[in-house]
């Protein structure tokens, strides 16, 4: 819905209006998956907390064996990467394809059935863990009783996001809706297949991590990375009020993803016992993904200049341009870490680690929380209650994520060097770890101080504790009444 | 390896062709209809209008939709 002729007031409300009937349509299941995302995210920073401080102070928390590092480490990552990721992607889905397609959510209950049952299986998931049922299967951890819930649910999700799209009365199709389509089309068809053939009908040997692999990469890039990326590509310029810059850029984007993502899940397993080629053919993938990552970080980059002034006030700009840009420097370092050289240090190291959460956190997470920024008070219909609690919470999590990076880097790439080397002791390379160890636990006490004030800005505004939001948003700082344009 | 172990495997080794064969077909010929979609339809055509299409009467271009005060001139290159 260009707008290249003069507009009425008449204009202007009768758009308001159906934008803000939108809205109401998917007010209840969104905010659902919405909140329901942000409890499985305090429940996982709990638990990685706990799996953090153990690996530099072994006889904390020894009491029981629901707590041991592999289960608190498990249900950690299923917890944040299942439950708070895939429910905040579902959201996402929902609200922006019905936002994009200009039309109403149809029958809602029926997605908050589909999140009922997400959050049936999270339950039995986590639980389930830390009971030791768990699969020693990476990314594919949750117990064998919980895939048909997940599978019912994102099924509804992905059927009622192409129905909706289906229905739409915006005729083009923005870049946006391309990257949730795709999202929708893929995950089920990867979650359901990785299942089968390691669970249900599990295929023998080598070919199983090789399916472990191709759906844990995909998770990220096919699942993950789409809705991230779409969400970025409505809300930089949504919040200043310009166009992306190149459109032209962001559908290549969108397409050589579509086509090089899927081959790079096999660089997990190089220097592993599968067939050379195909290691060669994910490298060659990944080395590949420098195209939609280049476009994607050109086309922001560019949109952004002139109004980077903007991020002093609002949050919902910060979290996302933060979550833009480590995209482009967690794509670029995957590329290169997909090396066979550069993967024989790294690999296997907190080196990686550090690599997963600045994608899975300072890209994913960051970006999530602007979309969280931009949309509830939306969807409420109230402002945020404390500018004050905002800053704590992007503080805290922006210096936490780069604590963590940026140790976890050091300290893992010289892990890896001194494990390639036979003559350093093994216990000389713990004990050099464990600064960067105490470092992380750090970085995650910070992390867990800024979702608990997110956590607490997210209960105000659903309990109804800020104010209206005709009187204006909530932000950072407050504009000076004169200066006027922040244009930067 | 008995007949049975033999079948068995047989069977695996064809779930494994099948699917993998599947996706292949599945992935690929989904891509080549969405693009063969989107040109049918001309969503490569009006780049410009693609990129305006999230604004609108209430939410124009030049307009900060976080409420942003607007008193100064808020340009923007279209």
């Amino acid at each position: 819905m260009a707008t290249t002729t003069p507009l009425t007031q008449t204009d202007r409300e009768r758009s308001a209006l159906e934008r803000r009937e939108i809205d109401a349509s998917c007010r209840v299941p969104v905010l659902y998956f919405a909140t329901s995302a942000a409890f499985w995210l305090l429940v996982g920073t709990v638990l990685g907390i706990i799996a953090s401080i153990k690996l530099h102070s072994p006889y904390f928390l020894t009491g029981s064996p629901e707590l041991t590092f592999g289960r608190v480490r498990m249900a950690h990552l299923q917890a944040v990467g299942v439950g708070w990721s895939a429910m905040m992607v579902m959201a996402a889905a929902i609200w922006l394809m019905c936002r994009l397609s200009r039309v109403a959510l149809i029958y809602p209950t029926l997605l908050v059935f589909a999140g009922t049952m997400w959050n049936i299986g999270m339950i039995a998931d986590v639980v389930g863990i830390l009971s030791g049922d768990a699969q020693s299967v990476e990314w594919l951890d949750a117990p064998s009783y919980v895939p048909p819930f997940f599978i019912t649910g994102v099924g509804i999700v992905s059927a009622w996001t192409v129905a909706t799209f289906r229905r739409r009365r915006e005729l083009h199709v923005y870049v946006t809706q391309w990257y949730i389509l795709a999202a929708v089309f893929w995950f089920p068809w990867l979650y359901t297949v990785a299942v089968l053939m390691i669970f249900w009908m599990p295929a023998t040997g080598v070919i199983q991590p090789v399916v472990n692999w191709w759906f844990g990469h995909n998770y990220l890039g096919l699942w993950l990375t789409p809705i991230a990326v779409g969400t970025t590509y409505y809300i930089i310029p949504k919040v200043i009020g310009r166009p992306v810059h190149s459109y032209y850029l962001s559908i290549i984007g969108f397409w050589s993803l579509a086509l090089f993502y899927s081959w790079a899940g096999m660089h997990h397993l190089i220097g592993g016992p599968i067939p050379a080629w195909l290691a060669t053919a994910s490298t060659v993938g990944s080395m590949m993904m420098f195209i939609p990552v280049i476009a994607v970080a050109i086309n922001h980059h560019m949109t952004m200049l002139g109004s980077f002034q903007r991020l002093k006030y609002s949050p919902a700009l910060r979290f996302t341009v933060f979550g833009a840009i480590s995209y482009t420097a967690v794509s670029f370092q995957g590329s290169i870490e997909a090396l066979k050289d550069f993967s024989e240090v790294a690999h296997f190291t907190h080196y990686t680690v550090a690599h997963a959460h600045l994608g899975m956190y300072g890209f994913f997470t960051m970006t999530m929380f602007g979309l969280f920024y931009y949309m509830v008070p939306r969807l409420t219909g109230r402002e945020w209650a404390s500018p004050t609690l905002i800053r704590v919470h992007f503080w805290c999590d922006a210096i936490g994520i780069t604590i963590y990076f940026v140790s976890l880097s050091i300290g893992g790439w010289w892990q890896g060097r001194m494990l390639n080397n036979p003559n350093i002791p093994m216990p000389n390379i713990i004990e050099y770890l464990l600064r960067f160890l105490f470092a992380r636990s750090l970085a995650g006490g910070l992390i867990g101080l800024g979702h608990l004030a997110f956590a607490l800005l997210l209960v105000a505004n659903l309990m109804g504790w800020g104010r209206q939001r005709s009187g204006g948003p909530t932000y950072f700082v407050e504009p000076a009444p004169n200066a006027g344009d922040v244009q930067g | 390896m008995n007949t049975t172990e033999f079948i068995n495997r047989n069977s695996a080794d064809f779930m494994i062709l099948a699917t993998i064969i599947g996706s292949v077909v599945m992935f690929g010929g989904a891509a080549v209809l969405a693009m063969g979609w989107a040109f049918r339809h001309r969503q490569f055509e009006n780049f410009q209008q693609g990129a305006q299409s999230i604004f609108g009467p209430d939410e124009p271009i030049g307009e900060t939709t976080d409420e942003f005060p607007r008193v100064v001139s808020d340009s923007c290159d279209p």
